[in-house]
């Protein structure tokens, strides 16, 4: 559906975008910035649904500053009387009969109820609503706001925050007809997100608000293709960004919870769900679904080692906020869909394992042993790819190699030739060592140390903690440490128990949950701290 | 303006860049020598040592330039370029292999590293040179050590093709058993030092 219609003060260009994002959403692709502008407009989101069988009717539940509850069912598309009186009826006689039922929320007040979608109702079911709200509803009429109302919200948010020159624009258009199927670039969105909400600059605080605001208008308009494609994977590294990027604000200049906490909640929110989904269709046989071409036999182990590395980031965040979901990882059945599903390319291509190890702290079944034979195979394999024996340059890569690199490798779709090597060179090797000795996995190391000793041990070292969230930092030292020939047991216990993750981010301190889904796209900002913090946590 | 053709003018510009780091690599023999690796981020670069000792060093950038006046543009050919981009690169790869070289030499001093006597290219300069490094075994087998490059000025280069070309098979015999005495010291360091790469405590 499309509107000549342009709404006044709005940036056309923008209003467009807007409308060409909203009419290819349906509700849970519009859901996540529905509860951005509910909080932008000054509401307290209390709960946004998966949309399941519970909800009675109520996709989100909010507050406003007088306390007044308000319930929303949200739908996708046109409305005719045939949906009407089949579907959405009966879920709008539950939203307005049977009260919220939520912490914090008194049910014995009556709630505002509104109907929500993206498209148009017909005029019978407009007449009808009409006569239920003065007659069965009269004391709590519907609500019903339409593609208008939500288009007109949503523009708001931008609030004067428009990209500011035609490449910009460009930039954003490119985003948002990006190939959806594909893994987002994550340097551009980063780029496109940096101007919206200026990092280098000063602002005052209100001003930050209002760019948070804006920055997650566009990052659903970016992120909603992948969204509609079911790129679960992909919306989480766009939403990961995201938030690493407020996070990075939020940090260097002290902003206070009330300009950013619940934007991050609802993103943090949007995160977990994408996150559920993309275990659910895993479940649901996607693997073997996924094959539809000859030629994904070899890009298939790349897609199944991403979809992995976010269930187990799900897995561990789980795990982190004490929700016994984590356990569904312990099933036989989960070790047999997600065996062989691990692609070694580069250090980034640990991760997964890693987070694995930290699980395995909890099975029922000798955890700790587990975890520790996790981490252990890790260094195995760093030692035999980069070790002083190894003999096949460039060895493993860095983990500022992604994916989409391993893939160019395979299909022979470098630029260049890659001239590098990393023999004797890892960045992921101390942190795991200092975790094993942490643990007191003396065996491990004894058995390895040899070979240990002729690693260097390489590491970012950032003049601030809120450069943890900068993609690439322009400032910071390039540390190369060479480890000790013969190494003190003791000491290096010491050494582990010292760090705790003391030197991250305020904010990344302040919600583990986030750590995983941090750490699975800026894997180069896996290090002694965030392992160590790990460490900690799960403990 | 007249219509243009970027999409090729870009695929020649990559073709360009290309033979310049193709040209640099061919003219910084010392620098292929050692491993690349490649820094995506920061200003600097150090190495803590296991003594705790560290040493720190800024990133060092290599530049040249060269302009081509507007009136010979027209007349400039694709070899006009190749040449232009040959001298830059000569220019370039003679800072990466001047401030390689610098920082070899600061980092030799500093570690009591250089070889008393400037003993020259020569058979007893060369086993003066090994005795006072350390040698890698490949695979830990004594039939495999590691030898290092020899990185001389032409002139001493041709001095030592000249003492070679005069040396006598006994001469010859003599070197090799000194070097081979030497060799079997560094094998034993080898190996003692392979043993002492333990945990303690």
């Amino acid at each position: 559906m499309t509107t000549d219609q342009t709404i006044e003060g709005a940036d056309p260009f923008l209003q467009r975008a807007i409308e060409y994002w909203l009419d290819s959403s349906n509700e849970l692709g519009y859901q996540p910035l529905f509860c951005g502008w509910l909080s932008n407009a000054g509401y307290a989101v209390k709960h946004s649904s998966k949309h399941g069988p519970f909800e009675q009717g109520k996709d989100i539940i909010a507050t406003d500053d007088s306390g007044l509850v308000h319930a929303f069912q949200l739908k996708g598309g046109d409305i005719n009387l045939k949906r009407w009186r089949d579907e959405v009826k009966p879920e709008i006689d539950e939203l307005i009969d049977i009260p919220v039922k939520h912490p914090g929320v008194d049910k014995s007040k009556p709630h505002v109820s509104y109907l929500v979608t993206n498209g148009t109702l017909d005029d019978t079911v407009r007449v009808q609503i009409v006569d239920l709200n003065e007659s069965k509803w009269k004391a709590t009429p519907l609500q019903v706001w339409t593609r208008g109302d939500l288009l007109n919200n949503f523009l708001t948010m931008a609030n004067g925050i428009f990209p500011a020159d035609a490449e910009t624009y460009k930039q954003l258009t490119d985003l948002m007809f990006a190939d959806s199927t594909s893994l987002p670039d994550i340097e551009q969105i980063n780029s496109f997100f940096q101007k919206i909400l200026n990092p280098n600059e000063k602002s005052p605080k209100e001003q930050r608000r209002r760019d948070i605001a804006a920055v997650m208008l566009y990052a659903n308009l970016i992120v909603g293709p992948y969204r509609m494609k079911g790129n679960h994977v992909s919306v989480i590294r766009v939403a990961t960004l995201l938030v690493s990027q407020i996070m990075l604000i939020v940090d260097r200049y002290n902003l206070e919870d009330q300009y950013w906490l619940e934007s991050y909640e609802i993103i943090q929110r949007d995160i977990l769900t994408t996150a559920e989904a993309l275990e659910l269709e895993i479940e649901n046989d996607e693997f073997t679904k996924a094959f539809t071409s000859p030629l994904d036999r070899d890009t298939m182990p790349l897609r199944k080692h991403m979809a992995l590395l976010y269930v187990f980031a799900l897995k561990l965040a789980e795990l982190i906020t004490n929700d016994d979901s984590w356990k569904t990882i312990e099933r036989p059945e989960m070790a047999a869909r997600y065996k062989d599903c691990m692609s070694v390319w580069g250090e980034a291509s640990f991760i997964p394992l890693i987070f694995l190890a930290f699980i395995a702290k909890k099975f029922s079944n000798d955890g700790k042993e587990q975890s520790y034979k996790v981490l252990a195979s890790i260094v195995t394999y760093i030692l035999a790819l980069n070790g002083r024996k190894s003999k096949n340059p460039p060895g493993l890569l860095p983990p500022y190699y992604d994916a989409d690199f391993a893939v160019k490798v395979a299909f022979g779709l470098l630029d260049e030739e890659m001239e590098e090597d990393y023999k004797y060179n890892s960045y992921y090797l101390k942190p795991i060592i200092e975790t094993l000795a942490r643990g007191g996995a003396k065996d491990v190391l004894v058995q390895n140390w040899q070979e240990i000793s002729f690693m260097r041990f390489e590491q970012f070292v950032l003049p601030e903690d809120w450069r943890y969230y900068l993609w690439r930092s322009e400032d910071g030292d390039n540390e190369t440490m060479l480890p000790k020939n013969q190494q003190s047991w003791k000491e290096l216990v010491e050494m582990g128990q010292k760090i705790k993750g003391d030197k991250l981010p305020k904010t990344l301190k302040r919600f583990p949950i986030f750590v995983p889904f941090f750490l699975a796209l800026f894997a180069h900002r896996l290090d002694s701290e965030t392992l160590g913090f790990l460490d900690k946590i799960t403990t | 303006m007249i219509v243009d053709f970027p999409e090729a003018k870009r695929a020649a510009q990559k073709v360009l860049d290309s033979i310049l780091r193709q040209q640099i690599k061919q003219k910084t023999p010392t620098l292929n020598l050692v491993a690349r690796k490649k820094l995506f981020e920061g200003n600097s670069m150090s190495v803590t040592r296991p003594d705790g000792t560290r040493e720190k060093n800024e990133f060092r950038i290599a530049e040249s330039r060269f302009s081509i006046p507007q009136k010979e543009i027209p007349n400039t050919t694709a070899t006009d370029m190749i040449e232009k981009i040959s001298a830059a690169a000569e220019d370039m790869a003679g800072q990466m292999e001047r401030g390689f070289f610098q920082d070899l030499e600061k980092s030799m001093a500093e570690t009591n590293r250089q070889i008393p006597g400037n003993p020259g290219l020569t058979p007893d300069g060369i086993l003066k040179g090994l005795e006072n490094i350390w040698i890698d075994f490949e695979d830990d087998d004594r039939s495999k050590p590691v030898k290092p490059s020899i990185i001389a000025s032409p002139e001493a280069v041709d001095q030592l093709k000249k003492i070679a070309a005069e040396t006598t098979p006994e001469e010859k015999h003599r070197y090799e058993e000194k070097e081979k005495v030497i060799l079997d010291k560094k094998y034993k360091e080898y190996m003692e030092d392979l043993k002492s790469r333990k945990i303690i405590d």
